[in-house]
């Protein structure tokens, strides 16, 4: 056990207090009828009581001195390709694929190969463009178009 | 007598030319020139999704869903099928030469595997994954041919008790033969049971947990859930590491076919690993990902030389390979017979089934036998293809192998958005994919298994429909979950799978498989 396993239980066991006192407010019904909260209020009441055994368990076990835990060698490629996941998923629908697409490649190819510009550029576009041929007119998957 | 009055020898006399009969049909169907082709795309898809680290069996059946709403079911069902099976024969590919698991069934093969190349061996370590991967699928599609129609019979006197106790056995089969915390893994599955009961009640029509969002009164999708999960999450876990061109060993491949005195040592765990994997694929929670583990330890324990394993054994191969692939197979029974996914691949293909307005469970094989012996007759075709591919292509694996992560993980993350995507054209969707794609990455480095999570989910809707049903009938009395044999048996299993983890010798287990995959 690591010494965040304190913290995830407290996150457990508000999350399912949270569920239980909802499945509560949803109606328990009766044992011959459970109302639709029934379930939802055991599974919560089950996961606040694990969390509360985490708790207790890192607490009487000791916790190890983990730090690999965050031994994360790069956090600008994680933190950045998250957030350029969700520019590339707000801006799909109004830019259209081929476009957002574009953009994303060549910033995710560039984010690794940073002095380099004309294979990320070349790479991006040549993918676009198979991904579009490919999935939207060969497979007739529904891409979404933009202003295109 | 009894037996007598109730047709069973009748039965069992016209077993032989049924059989027949339902394989002529499955061959009518399986080898026409369209289902040939889809069988072998889908295996060589399943293949290469195998070699590459990342995506897995599940993304890629997510990602090629939509390609299937234009085909018929059959089809459908059949490439996508390849793809699952092919992607045990891809894993050991990389295993093997690179000492990284193409996907999470063939982790255990790295131990040995990666080994026996590093002593020039790597030629029948390859070798004998295919072979024993070949003979455990076709052993296990036997018992799925004989079996499914039996018990599909015995299926419809299931009731709500059967299925919820299949569930809790199924749930605790998988967080007692999983590595990690059991612990953590209760958590998981309570968390996705949780998740599943996020929108409409399938009883009563009103909505949970929806926090007045629109695109959740329909519950959370499976794909953007898995997707996110396994894909985006593991990429994001690679992502936190320096990238190192992925070292290919450097080694001559030669004597793929393997030595008399190879088949020696390793039909032993071949058969050993199709008996394991086959019965574990038939639990759901169980399949090819435990079957490998179990086979691997099952090999270790009854070994004269346990200390070998680890440094480039044979049976370190042939074993988990052949259970892998058995699983992968026997996983088709609870889907196609009760209607209950096995994981996530298989919750994919459910969901395949239903666009296609085909509902699993015990009426599916006498209401749709050409899928049912179509699908059977296409493993047969689908495991000689991957025999066939598997060892000459292995040059072209290898120079797949040598495409660099930094060009490889802006393409996983591409198609992963244009699979959740084009489900339902739902950016909403995209964006649950990403956040759950960072909920995996935060959950595997605080050391939780993902896998009970996804079962939970999947199965939670049939589990708390079950549940619900089972009070309604006894009015309310809890009884009834241990009233009849087969719910009994299950949850006392269940039971001692959980007691059993507070034994020091499974903690031990435990804990030594937890060092092993660090």
């Amino acid at each position: 056990m690591s010494k965040y396993d304190r913290i995830i239980g407290f996150i457990w066991f508000v999350l399912g207090s949270g569920m239980a006192i909802e499945g509560i407010n949803l109606g328990l019904g009766k044992s011959s009828l459970p109302g639709i909260g029934f379930v939802p209020f055991l599974v919560g009441s089950s996961l606040g009581v694990c969390g509360l055994g985490l708790v207790l368990l890192v607490t009487l076990k000791g916790k190890r001195s983990d730090d690999k835990i965050w031994d994360v060698q790069s956090w600008k490629n994680l933190v950045l390709s998250i957030l350029s996941l969700f520019v590339y998923a707000f801006l799909m629908d109004h830019l259209g694929f081929l476009l957002t697409t574009f953009f994303f490649l060549f910033f995710l190819f560039k984010l690794t190969a940073s002095k380099k510009w004309l294979g990320p550029l070349l790479t991006s576009l040549l993918v676009t463009v198979s991904c579009y041929l490919i999935f939207s007119l060969w497979l007739n998957v529904s891409l979404p178009k933009g202003f295109f | 007598m009894f037996l007598y009055q109730r047709g069973f020898f009748d039965r069992l006399g016209r077993l032989p030319m049924d059989l027949l009969e339902n394989l002529a049909l499955g061959c009518r169907v399986a080898f026409s020139l369209a289902n040939l082709l889809y069988c072998f795309i889908g295996v060589f898809m399943g293949t290469l999704i195998g070699v590459l680290p990342g995506i897995g069996p599940a993304g890629a059946i997510a990602i090629l869903l939509p390609v299937t709403f234009g085909i018929n079911p059959t089809s459908a069902i059949i490439m996508l099928a390849g793809i699952y099976y092919g992607s045990q024969y891809g894993g050991s590919t990389t295993s093997i030469l690179v000492n990284i698991p193409g996907e999470a069934a063939s982790v255990v093969t790295t131990l040995d595997g990666y080994q026996m190349a590093r002593q020039g061996r790597a030629g029948k370590a390859l070798g004998i994954a295919a072979f024993g991967s070949f003979i455990a699928a076709n052993l296990a599609i036997i018992p799925l041919m004989i079996l499914a129609k039996p018990l599909s019979s015995l299926a419809i006197s299931f009731g709500p008790p059967e299925y919820f106790s299949i569930v809790v056995l199924g749930l605790s089969l998988l967080i007692n033969l999983a590595h990690g915390s059991a612990f953590k893994g209760v958590i998981m599955a309570i968390l996705g049971f949780g998740l599943s009961q996020i929108g409409m009640d399938m009883i009563t029509g009103r909505t949970r947990f929806t926090f007045g969002i629109i695109e959740l009164q329909g519950g959370i999708e499976l794909i953007p859930l898995v997707m996110g999960l396994f894909g985006i999450g593991t990429v994001l876990e690679n992502l936190g590491t320096t990238f190192h061109e992925v070292e290919v060993l450097q080694t001559k491949l030669k004597g793929l076919l393997p030595s008399w005195a190879d088949w020696k040592c390793s039909i032993g765990p071949i058969l050993r690993g199709s008996v394991v994997g086959f019965f574990l694929g038939l639990i759901p929670g169980g399949g090819a990902i435990l079957a490998s583990f179990a086979s691997y330890t099952l090999e270790k324990q009854i070994s004269k030389h346990p200390e070998r394993f680890g440094t480039g054994v044979i049976e370190g191969v042939a074993g988990p390979e052949s259970a892998n692939n058995a699983g992968a197979q026997s996983n088709f029974i609870p889907l196609f017979v009760l209607g209950i996914p096995s994981n996530a691949v298989m919750g994919l293909l459910l969901g395949a089934l239903m666009i296609h307005k085909v509902v699993p469970g015990p009426f599916f094989i006498t209401k749709h036998p050409d899928i049912f012996w179509g699908t059977i007759v296409s493993m047969y075709i689908g495991n000689a293809m991957l025999l066939v591919l598997n060892l000459p292509l292995i040059p072209l694996w290898v120079k797949v192998l040598k495409i660099p992560y930094r060009i490889l993980f802006p393409l996983i993350f591409l198609f992963c958005i244009i699979g959740v995507y084009s489900v339902q054209n739902s950016v909403f969707d995209v964006v649950l994919m990403i956040l759950f794609g960072i909920t995996g990455f935060l959950l595997k480095k605080f050391k939780y298994e993902i896998a009970p999570l996804v079962l939970a989910f999947i199965l939670g809707p049939l589990a708390e429909n079950a549940f619900r049903q089972c009070l309604i009938m006894s009015q309310g009395n809890y009884f009834i979950f241990i009233s009849r044999p087969f719910p009994l048996i299950a949850l006392a299993i269940a039971l001692f799978l959980f007691a059993s983890q507070i034994l020091p010798s499974m903690r031990k287990r435990r804990k030594i498989i937890a060092e092993v995959e660090e």
